[in-house]
């Protein structure tokens, strides 16, 4: 047995040795392919495989093409952990573009960020993971501080919202979101939210949170949740009888939340950074939606698929500017021109990166209509 | 006042529900004298079977709910043969191992088949919430407390007065005994697997409707049925009822008097509280088998 498993491993190594040719630029790239997540860790592939497609068809630069190493992470910290270790000890890659879960990246980032190896992560939005003052991590998706803001922005500005209740789940996306919330309202607005409910992420049942909304009575309701459980309050808070505009930020942007949540949640509004509507769109987003529909039989892209995309043109621009600079591909050199990206128009909005490594742009909001389609707010 | 009484049917309403799946861990114990973990994953099972007979092969409603509970008796008795049966006789925590197994297997199994994602169940009964005064009633949840307690009944009565139930009390208390008394110990077992399978599995199916029919159900509700057993006594069938509605309570309450930050907090510490200083449980006998 012993002796079989040094046999496969030998195989291995002999395999990845021989597929590495010698004049390509190693990149790794993990997301959650199995398990619960599995979905949005394909639709990370797919952006991150489509950026990579163009650009070797582009003749890479100077003729050096990407070699992507993908690897599974089942939305596990440990599993993450494993993946970029192998990334990087095993297939020597020069950049890594993966996770989904903030958990995971806030764990997994230590690795590369022992190893200096520059870190784009395309999905995750917790705040902290741009806020650790670790120089090897950046990200494209907006992070909770942007949307958080820009949906309190929307409640107070565009609805004149002056009680504002705050539902969210248990866990680092939702007490992360709904805290960050709480802090914007306070500093922008004096405001304190009329009703602050949390309820376990598993919970069947939230009546006795939206009971406290309902005894609030808000005139505006952010649900700081997966779509899964905004369906679940969505779907309490109007069978409880209370009619205040619903609003979110990105976990609640998915096909399922009308299907669970139905006639309640029409209307409800949440962030987004991406518009899958070609005629709606800005150019460069236009773009990647007829790009990605081309490669993958007409499929409708997602805001996880171009925030995926983006994370590897942004990584590619790192990589132009280092080979520009330094004549090869230095660590320093590929964070340096990561971080130095400013206006560049991408799929997922026009893009400028902060010197924490956070994408700056404007956020949109968009509104769910009768039939479940999306209509762009603002 | 209006919001506590709110609080209050929304509590029994899912206590209930806890009630039904807690019976199945009772019934279980008192006859393989073993904890089955894998009775809140027969919930997700009925969900599971009555999407895909009402949904996907489009039975209507009272012909759907019979034949998943079908499948759920089949697949309960299949569990039973392969993962009870072979163990009887093996030692306690191999036993409380394989039931943990099942549980694992069928998650993923139901997972593999049908995605991770959530699935919409439409109601069984009308959904439209309607106004008594300042009190909004859902009448699945009524129907869901009405079910729950005509099925405690049923099976007070199945279990007290029929020579079925009669042999199955008999085999819970002394399995011995009950062979040396002409009783057909092997059946009566199973038919208690079949009967604790069918009610987690009904449970399943009444939740559905509220809630999503998702791989992850048995999970939540598995732990609430335990908990509600422990609450109630394990030794005792009235008492699990009770205990889940205990729950349900403590958790509403909780929730709307105190934070619901600490919504399960609340409810668990009470359980802490009950077990030390009655470990029997609220409504369980005295006797030497404790959990």
């Amino acid at each position: 047995m012993k002796r079989l498993a040094l046999l496969v491993l030998v195989f291995a190594l002999a395999f990845t040795g021989v597929v590495s040719a010698a004049d390509t630029i190693r990149i790794g790239c993990y997301a959650p392919l199995s398990g619960d997540s599995a979905m949005v860790g394909k639709s990370l592939v797919d952006g991150v495989q489509l950026a990579v497609d163009e650009f070797n068809a582009a003749g890479g630069i100077d003729g050096q093409l990407i070699e992507l190493f993908i690897e599974d992470d089942e939305q596990t910290p440990k599993v993450a952990n494993n993946a970029v270790n192998k990334l990087i000890y095993e297939d020597n890659v020069i950049g890594i573009v993966g996770t989904v879960a903030s958990g995971c990246v806030l764990s997994s980032m230590e690795i590369s960020w022992d190893a200096e190896v520059p870190h784009i992560t395309p999905i995750a939005s917790g705040t902290s993971i741009t806020h650790m003052g670790n120089p090897w991590i950046a990200r494209t998706q907006a992070s909770d501080e942007l949307q958080a803001g820009a949906i309190v922005r929307y409640a107070v500005n565009d609805l004149g919202a002056k009680r504002i209740a705050v539902i969210f789940q248990d866990g680092d996306y939702g007490t992360g979101g709904a805290e960050t919330v709480k802090a914007i309202l306070k500093d922008e607005f004096d405001m304190e939210p009329v009703a602050y409910e949390q309820f376990e992420s598993s919970a069947l049942d939230v009546s006795a949170q939206v009971l406290n909304i309902k005894n609030a009575d808000p005139d505006a309701i952010i649900i700081y949740t997966m779509y899964q459980q905004g369906a679940l309050v969505a779907k309490k808070v109007r069978e409880l009888g209370i009619d205040a505009p619903l609003m979110g930020c990105g976990g609640l942007t998915n096909a399922k939340l009308y299907e669970l949540g139905g006639d309640a949640v029409v209307g409800l509004a949440n962030t987004q950074t991406f518009f899958a509507d070609a005629s709606k769109a800005a150019p460069s987003a236009a773009e990647f939606i007829t790009k990605f529909q081309e490669k993958y039989d007409g499929r409708i892209p997602d805001s996880n698929n171009a925030m995926s995309y983006d994370a590897m043109r942004i990584m590619i621009e790192g990589l132009k500017y280092s080979w520009e600079k330094e004549g090869s591909f230095v660590n320093t050199a590929i964070m340096e021109g990561i971080k130095s990206v400013k206006e560049l128009p991408l799929a997922s909005g026009t893009i400028t990166m902060d010197e924490n490594g956070d994408a700056n742009r404007d956020i949109l909001i968009i509104g769910i209509t009768d039939g479940g389609g999306y209509e762009l707010i603002k | 006042m209006v919001n506590f009484i709110q609080a209050l049917i929304q509590g029994v309403a899912m206590g209930s529900l806890y009630g039904l799946i807690a019976i199945g861990y009772v019934l279980i114990y008192n006859a393989w004298g073993i904890l089955n973990f894998a009775q809140g994953d027969m919930v997700m099972v009925g969900a599971f079977a009555v999407l895909v007979t009402h949904m996907r092969l489009g039975l209507p409603m009272w012909l759907a709910i019979p034949v998943a509970l079908l499948i759920c008796m089949l697949i309960g008795f299949l569990i039973e043969i392969t993962a009870f049966r072979p163990l009887i006789d093996a030692i306690q925590q191999r036993r409380l191992i394989a039931t943990i197994g099942i549980g694992i297997f069928l998650r993923n199994l139901v997972r593999v088949v049908f995605g991770a994602d959530p699935y919409y169940f439409p109601p069984i009964f009308d959904n439209t919430p309607y106004k008594v005064g300042s009190l909004t009633i859902v009448p699945q949840n009524i129907w869901n407390m009405v079910i729950g307690f005509l099925l405690i009944g049923a099976l007070t009565l199945f279990l007290k007065r029929t020579t079925m139930g009669k042999s199955m009390r008999a085999t819970a208390q002394d399995r011995e005994a009950a062979r040396l008394m002409g009783i057909n110990v092997k059946r009566s077992m199973s038919l208690t697997f079949i009967i604790a399978s069918a009610l987690g599995g009904l449970a399943g199916m009444l939740i559905c409707p509220v809630f999503y029919v998702v791989p992850t159900l048995g999970t939540s509700m598995g732990n609430k049925g335990f908990s509600s057993a422990l609450f109630g006594g394990i030794s005792s069938d009235g008492g699990s009822m009770l205990g889940g509605i205990v729950l349900g309570l403590l958790e509403a309450i909780g929730a709307t008097t105190i934070s619901s930050a600490f919504q399960s907090s609340i409810a668990y510490a009470v359980l802490f509280l009950v077990l030390i200083f009655m470990p029997n449980g609220i409504f369980g006998k005295k006797e030497s088998r404790k959990v």
